[in-house]
C-alpha cells in the first residue's frame, strides 16, 4: 500500500516537473513579452500576450483537489505569481476535465486569478506573496485605473484630464477634490477619495443597500482604465450632450479589446465594494484596506452640506471586466472576501465558520429574514454619517443562494495557498461568466442545416453566458439564484445597457457591435 | 467571416459562418404538424422491444436528440449546442454540455411525465431510423396513440416550454404547465418567430425597430432589402 502511494507520489512529482518544464520555459517569453508590452503602451498597465495554461495536473472538479497537487513548489508559484496581467484568455476545451465546457471554465478562472494577482500587486513593486493590508494596489494607482465619477463631470468641471506625467495626474486630483473634502485632504493628502452617489449604496436595480454586521452600508465604487477613457475622450461620450450629438448618431460603441497577438490589454472596467472597518478589524489585518475619505451622497436639498468622512475601508468585493478580441460580450471576474457571507448550504447544515461581514451566526429568532432588503428609508442619514440606524435595528442577514462549484473552490485553494502570507489569501474566486457559444450572434440557427432545418432569427447577444447566472454577495446581494432576468447575469444584465445616443445598436451582418453602448452603464452616467 | 470567433479556443461549433438565405419555415413546421394527424395505427417494425430510457445514457440522448430534430424541424445542433458529431456511427457521438442545458432538462421531464412507458419506445424509433430521421414522423403517426400524443407532447415542450399531458392532447383537453423558467425562456418559437418571451429578452437595443423579415429574403438586415 505503502509503495503504491509512494509510486503515485512519484508519478505526480514526474507530471509536475514536466509541466513546470514546460512552464518555466514560457517564462521567457512571457518576460519578453511583458516588456515588449511594457514598451509599446507607455501609460497604464502592460500586459503578457504569452499563451499561459495553468500546470496544475489533475481534474479540479472533483470534490477534492488531485493527491499532491499541494503544495506548489517555489518556481511554479514565482511563475504564476510573476506572469502578469493577461491581454485575453488563453482556453481551450480540450484538458484534464472530463467535459469540454469544465475545461474552458477552468482556463476562465485560471484567467481570473492571473488578473485578480496582476492588478491587486502592491503598486510599489512588493511581490504580492509579500503584500500587507496597507499596500496600495496597482488598480488603485492613479495612473492604471480612475474612479468614474472623476470621467462623467458636471459641466463646470469638464473636461476629464488624465495626463501622464505623475504631477499632472495630481493636479488633476487635486482639481476634483471636492469643496467639502478639502480641509482633509489638506491634512491628510494621501487618502483615496470616494465620492458616493446613489449607486455608491443603492445596489443594481435600486434593490437596496447591503448593511454589515456593524451597522455601516457597504459602499461602491466603479473605475475604469485608460483605454476605455481614451475611447470615452476620443468619441466625446463623456457628456450627454456629446453622446447625443450628431456627429455620434452614427457611432457604434466598441471599446477596444485586450488581445495576445499586439500585447494590447484593451478595454477594462472595475466595480469594488468597502466596508468601513472598525478598529479590531484593521488589528487583524485580514482585509486589503485603503484610508479614504469617504464623501456622503447628495440630498434632495443640493444646499445641503456633504459630510466627508475619513474611514478605513475594507475590500469586501471584487468584479474585473475585460473586452477582449475573443469574447466581444467581454469576460466577467468576480472576487470575495471569504468571510462575507455563509453558503445557504451551509446555514442548513448548521456547518458556518463566522463571524461574517454580513450574516450573524449568534442571531437565531430576532435577526431580519435571510436575504431581506433593509426596511425604509435606504438613503444615509448625513447625521448618522454612514450608519444605516442610529440604533443599529437593522443588520444584513445575507447567505449565498449559489453555492462555488468544486472547481472554483479547488483553483481558490491552490491560489490561497500560495498567498498564505499575503493578505489576498483572505479572497476567493467566485467566478467567471464567459459568451459560450458563438453561433447565437449569427442570423441563422445553423449553417449546415440538415434536413433542411435553417431559419432566420434575430442575434442573441448575450450568447450562452457560462455560468447562465453570477452574482457577487456584496454587489449584487438581492438577485441571487437562477430566475431568468430576476437573478443575475453579469452578460445578460448588461448587455441591456445604453447611453444617451439616440440610435439603436442595429449592427450589420459582420459588425461586432452586439450592445449599444458596448456592455457598460458606464456612459448612462454622463451628465 | 463573423468577428465573434474565438481566437484561442477551437471548441467545437466555434465558428459558423453566415449561411445562404436557405429558409425552410414549411419543414420547421412539418413536424408539428404531423404529429398532430391522425393516421392508422400500424405496428413499428423494429421496436417491439425498448427498454426505459436513462438519462445518464449517451446513447438515449443522442436518440432522444435525432428525435426531437425530426419532430421539431429543427437542426440537432441548435437543440445541443456543444453537440460534436461522430460520423462513423451517430449515436456514439458526444452530445456535450453547455451552461444551459435544455436538453438534458427536456429527457429528464419527459422521462418522469411519460404515463403510458412510450418514451423508450420512441427513442427506439429513433434508433433504428438514424439514417434516415425523415422516415421518423412517417412512422409515429403509424404507431399506437399513446405514441403519437408523446411525440406531439415532446414537440410542445421544444416549442413552448409547457408540458401538455398525451392524455389532455388525445382527448382535447386546453390545459398545460409551464416546466420551469428555462423551459419557457428557450422555447424554440421565440427564436424562430424573432421575438422573445414576455419579460425575458437577450435581442439587441432597438430589434424592435426593424422590419419583420421576410422569408423570402436574403437576410434580416440587408439594407438593400425591398
Amino acid at each position: 500500500m505503502r509503495c503504491s502511494q509512494l509510486l503515485v507520489v512519484g508519478l505526480a512529482t514526474t507530471i509536475g516537473l514536466i509541466s513546470l518544464s514546460v512552464f518555466s520555459a514560457q517564462s521567457p517569453a512571457q518576460t519578453l513579452g511583458a516588456t515588449a508590452a511594457a514598451q509599446d503602451q507607455a501609460h497604464g498597465l502592460p500586459c503578457n500576450g504569452a499563451r499561459i495554461l495553468d500546470p496544475f495536473q489533475g481534474k479540479l472538479a472533483g470534490p477534492d483537489l488531485p493527491a499532491g497537487l499541494l503544495p506548489i513548489d517555489d518556481k511554479t508559484r514565482e511563475s504564476i505569481l510573476g506572469s502578469g496581467l493577461p491581454c485575453q484568455e488563453n482556453v481551450t476545451p480540450v484538458g484534464q476535465e472530463n467535459v469540454g465546457l469544465d475545461n474552458l471554465q477552468r482556463g476562465f478562472d485560471f484567467y481570473s486569478w492571473r488578473t485578480f494577482i496582476a492588478l491587486n500587486s502592491p503598486a510599489d513593486g512588493t511581490p504580492i506573496e509579500r503584500a500587507q493590508p496597507d499596500m496600495r494596489t496597482r488598480w488603485e494607482d492613479m495612473d492604471n485605473f480612475k474612479q468614474l465619477l472623476d470621467v462623467m463631470l458636471p459641466a463646470n468641471l469638464q473636461p476629464p484630464k488624465w495626463p501622464t506625467d505623475r504631477a499632472g495626474m495630481q493636479a488633476e486630483r487635486e482639481r476634483l477634490t471636492p469643496e467639502e473634502c478639502r480641509a482633509l485632504h489638506k491634512q491628510m493628502p494621501d487618502r483615496t477619495i470616494v465620492k458616493m452617489i446613489e449607486e455608491s449604496f443603492n445596489e443594481p436595480f435600486k434593490t437596496g443597500p447591503l448593511i454589515d454586521q456593524q451597522g455601516h452600508y457597504a459602499i461602491f465604487d466603479i473605475l475604469m482604465n485608460r483605454q476605455m477613457f481614451d475611447y470615452i475622450m476620443q468619441h466625446n461620450l463623456n457628456t450627454k450632450a456629446g453622446q447625443m450629438s450628431a456627429a455620434n448618431s452614427a457611432l457604434l460603441v466598441d471599446f477596444p479589446p485586450g488581445q495576445n497577438s499586439d500585447t494590447t490589454f484593451g478595454a477594462f472596467m472595475l466595480k469594488v465594494s468597502w466596508k468601513i472597518l472598525t478598529p479590531e478589524e484593521k488589528a487583524a489585518k485580514n482585509f486589503h484596506m485603503v484610508d479614504a475619505l469617504v464623501l456622503m451622497p447628495p440630498e434632495d436639498d443640493p444646499q445641503a452640506t456633504r459630510p466627508c468622512l475619513p474611514q478605513t475601508l475594507g475590500l469586501i468585493g471584487f468584479h474585473a471586466v475585460h473586452k477582449t478580441v475573443g469574447r466581444p460580450q467581454w469576460i466577467w471576474t468576480s472576487f470575495e472576501h471569504v468571510k462575507n457571507v455563509p453558503d445557504k448550504d451551509e446555514v442548513a447544515a448548521n456547518k458556518l465558520d463566522g463571524p461574517y461581514n454580513f450574516f450573524s451566526v449568534s442571531c437565531k429568532a430576532d435577526c431580519p429574514a435571510q436575504n431581506a432588503t433593509p426596511p425604509r428609508p435606504w438613503d444615509p442619514d448625513p447625521a448618522l454619517q454612514l450608519k444605516f440606524r442610529k440604533d443599529d435595528s437593522f443588520k444584513s442577514q445575507i447567505v449565498r443562494q449559489t453555492p462555488l462549484t468544486n472547481a472554483a473552490k479547488n483553483m481558490n485553494k491552490i491560489f490561497q495557498s500560495m498567498l498564505q502570507n499575503s493578505v489576498w489569501k483572505n479572497y476567493m474566486l467566485i467566478s467567471t461568466q464567459w459568451p459560450s457559444a458563438f453561433a447565437c450572434t449569427s442570423l441563422h440557427s445553423q449553417n449546415a442545416p440538415a434536413p433542411q432545418t435553417d431559419f432566420l432569427k434575430q442575434p442573441d447577444m448575450t450568447c450562452s453566458p457560462a455560468p447562465t447566472f453570477l452574482a457577487n454577495s456584496t454587489l449584487e446581494t438581492y438577485s441571487q439564484g437562477d430566475v431568468p432576468i430576476a437573478s443575475s447575469s453579469c452578460i445578460a444584465c448588461h448587455g441591456n445597457a445604453v447611453g444617451f445616443q439616440r440610435s439603436a445598436s442595429n449592427p450589420q451582418p459582420g459588425k461586432a457591435n452586439l450592445s449599444q453602448s458596448d456592455f457598460t452603464f458606464m456612459l448612462e452616467k454622463a451628465q | 467571416m463573423s468577428p465573434h470567433h474565438r481566437q484561442d479556443d477551437t471548441a467545437a461549433n466555434s465558428m459558423l459562418p453566415e449561411p445562404p438565405g436557405e429558409i425552410s419555415r414549411r419543414a420547421i413546421l412539418a413536424g408539428t404538424v404531423a404529429t398532430t394527424a391522425t393516421a392508422a395505427v400500424l405496428p413499428i417494425a423494429g421496436s417491439a422491444y425498448a427498454e426505459a430510457p436513462d438519462p445518464n445514457s449517451p446513447q438515449d440522448m443522442m436518440a432522444f436528440l435525432l428525435l426531437s430534430e425530426a419532430l421539431t424541424g429543427v437542426n440537432r445542433q441548435t437543440l445541443a449546442p456543444e453537440l460534436v458529431e461522430n460520423k462513423s456511427e451517430i449515436l456514439n457521438s458526444d452530445s456535450g454540455i453547455d451552461p444551459i442545458n435544455i436538453k438534458n432538462a427536456h429527457f429528464a421531464w419527459i422521462n418522469a411525465n411519460d404515463a403510458t412507458s412510450s418514451f423508450g419506445k420512441l427513442l427506439q424509433l429513433a434508433k433504428d431510423n438514424r439514417q434516415s430521421l425523415g422516415d421518423i414522423i412517417p412512422k409515429v403517426n403509424s404507431s399506437g396513440e399513446d405514441m403519437k400524443f408523446l411525440a406531439r407532447s415532446i414537440v410542445l415542450l421544444w416549442y413552448l416550454g409547457s408540458w401538455y399531458k398525451p392524455d389532455d392532447l388525445k382527448n382535447k383537453v386546453a390545459s398545460q404547465k409551464v416546466v420551469s423558467p428555462k423551459a419557457y425562456t428557450q422555447g424554440l418559437v421565440w427564436q424562430i418567430a424573432g421575438a422573445h418571451p414576455m419579460g425575458y429578452s437577450n435581442l439587441q437595443f432597438g430589434y424592435w425597430s426593424r422590419d419583420p423579415h421576410d422569408p423570402a429574403s436574403p437576410g434580416l438586415f440587408n439594407p438593400a432589402k425591398p
